[in-house]
């Protein structure tokens, strides 16, 4: 069967995202399977209360590594469709940081697919969280809590 | 030659500026921008065995030698980079 060249969908934005508009977007007749992801805000961390949090991002580095992953993605898997989207700005308990929607033929290389796309982005995309609880705001340094200069 | 350097997170609070420009001698490396940036802002020393690279929006080596007009952006751990702990998300 011939494939269309999939072109995935990345977008680093600071207006509010969901799975559901990317899972759309990734939905074709030749796909038998769409898996979605969301990454939400988290009212803890290491145990202590969370409040608030602030994501930054280096926006068109974080695209051009997003997009690298998500073709890594497509040359690892026979995917049909891969969106992903990943929020800055100030987000509250809830919203959701980062989106992701892959279609495949079957349900596997989705699951795959997802699994993996968040674990890179999450490693490699510049994009940094700073976090605002009753002890004080801190960046989130891998894993180390380092609090703000200002 | 003028490169001009982008900021983030705590570099940029440190800093206090999200971005600045340096003049550096011809070729000179990502390690040679990061030394003339510590001259300007001593309080970036501790930082730099916890910094990544990049050039012109891609991640790079810190012995990469730069030409005149790059954009270097030094880039400390990013948020999920603990990926191995249990109660990351």
């Amino acid at each position: 069967m011939n494939r269309a060249v999939v072109v995935p969908s990345i977008e680093v934005t600071e207006a509010p995202i969901a799975a559901a508009d990317l899972g759309r977007q990734v939905a074709c007749p030749t796909a038998g399977a769409t898996v979605t992801f969301e990454g939400t805000v988290r009212n803890h961390h290491h145990g202590k209360p969370v409040d608030r949090l602030e994501y930054e991002a280096y926006g068109p580095m974080a695209e051009a590594v997003i997009r690298a992953i998500a073709e890594e993605a497509l040359e690892r898997w026979q995917l049909e469709g891969v969106a992903v989207s990943h929020r800055f700005g100030a987000l509250q308990i809830g919203d959701v940081s980062v989106a992701i929607a892959v279609s495949s033929a079957h349900r596997g290389e989705a699951f795959e697919a997802v699994r993996m796309i968040i674990d890179e982005l999450k490693q490699r995309a510049p994009i940094w969280k700073k976090e605002t609880g009753p002890d004080g705001t801190f960046w989130i340094e891998g894993p180390e809590q380092i609090p703000t200069e200002r | 030659m003028t490169i001009t350097v982008r900021l983030f997170a705590r570099p940029r609070e440190i800093c206090g500026c999200d971005s600045l420009q340096l003049q550096l001698p011809a070729a000179a490396s990502v390690r040679q921008c990061f030394a003339a940036l510590v001259a300007e802002h001593p309080a970036m020393a501790p930082m730099q065995d916890r910094l990544m690279a990049a050039v012109n929006e891609h991640y790079a080596d810190w012995h990469r030698a730069l030409a005149d007009g790059d954009t270097v952006a030094f880039i400390p751990p990013v948020s999920g980079g603990c990926g191995s702990l249990p109660s990351d998300g």
